[in-house]
């Protein structure tokens, strides 16, 4: 441990582990609105977040005072595009449809009459898809 | 604020503003797809980083006192932390709309054999995981 912010900044982590609740469930009708309203990731979105908030802290973000080019925004820009891309390119989202979280209505019938059946899953389902 | 800000600021405006919202991914693809992508990882992210630092003029070598270059390990840790913080914390919420998704059912009774058709009637809220 090499110096006091080191030791606070891991105090801090385990602190925020401990008190942390899990994730709330958003509201269906949120979360439909909100799914298809989203753009998907950008890296040059991100990028752009960052400069701007580069510029709030104060850190320079035009060139330096030599005439050089800034490393720091081309350093970020290439951060923020391979950030984006493992996440549209590698990432794989694992989710998982718990039992009775699905139901199902169906309909039939044959010479006795139509029949009406209601359904639910009953085993746990995991399937995967990718993050845009 | 200087130009380079308020650039970068007006460009978010705009991209915000411009961008459709984004559209499924075919089926078909999407399976060929999933099955074979690797799961994120802290080594190839900063790796493809540290390659695409001589767009940027930066030098990934040792220091010309012969001290570790801080760059490097910088983005290390970064890579390190951008993917511990979404593989260990992020959750997915994702939502099956309702007629999303069609079952066939067999069976029957003493009039014989029934077979029904049907679809999901509720949308439901999934949960998941990034890796």
């Amino acid at each position: 441990m090499n110096n006091k912010i080191e030791i606070l900044s891991n105090e801090l982590m385990s602190v925020i582990d401990m008190v942390r609740p899990p994730a709330q469930g958003i509201p269906l009708m949120f979360l439909l609105c909100e799914i298809l309203h989203r753009c998907g990731t950008s890296g040059s979105l991100l990028y752009a977040g960052i400069v701007t908030k580069i510029g709030w802290l104060d850190i320079p973000t035009g060139k330096n005072e030599d005439g050089s080019e800034n490393i720091i925004l081309k350093f970020m820009k290439i951060f923020s595009e391979e950030v984006v891309r493992a996440l549209k390119e590698d990432a794989v989202a694992v989710n998982v449809i718990g039992p009775g979280k699905l139901i199902f209505r169906t309909e039939g019938g044959n010479v006795g009459g139509g029949t009406t059946i209601m359904a639910y899953n009953n085993l746990n389902t995991q399937y995967k898809g990718v993050i845009q | 604020m200087n130009w380079v800000d308020e650039i970068s600021t007006g460009v978010t405006t705009v991209m915000e503003t411009a961008r459709i919202p984004a559209q499924a991914v075919p089926g078909a693809l999407l399976l060929c797809e999933v099955s074979t992508r690797p799961g994120l990882s802290a080594s190839v992210l900063a790796g493809r980083i540290i390659a695409r630092f001589h767009e940027a003029d930066i030098p990934t070598e040792k220091n010309p006192d012969g001290s570790d270059n801080v760059i490097i390990k910088l983005v290390k840790i970064m890579s390190d932390e951008v993917v511990n913080c979404i593989k260990d914390n992020a959750v997915v919420f994702s939502e099956i709309p309702s007629g999303m998704i069609s079952v066939t059912g067999l069976g029957g009774n003493v009039g014989g054999p029934i077979t029904v058709n049907g679809k999901n009637d509720k949308p439901a809220m999934v949960r998941g995981l990034v890796v």
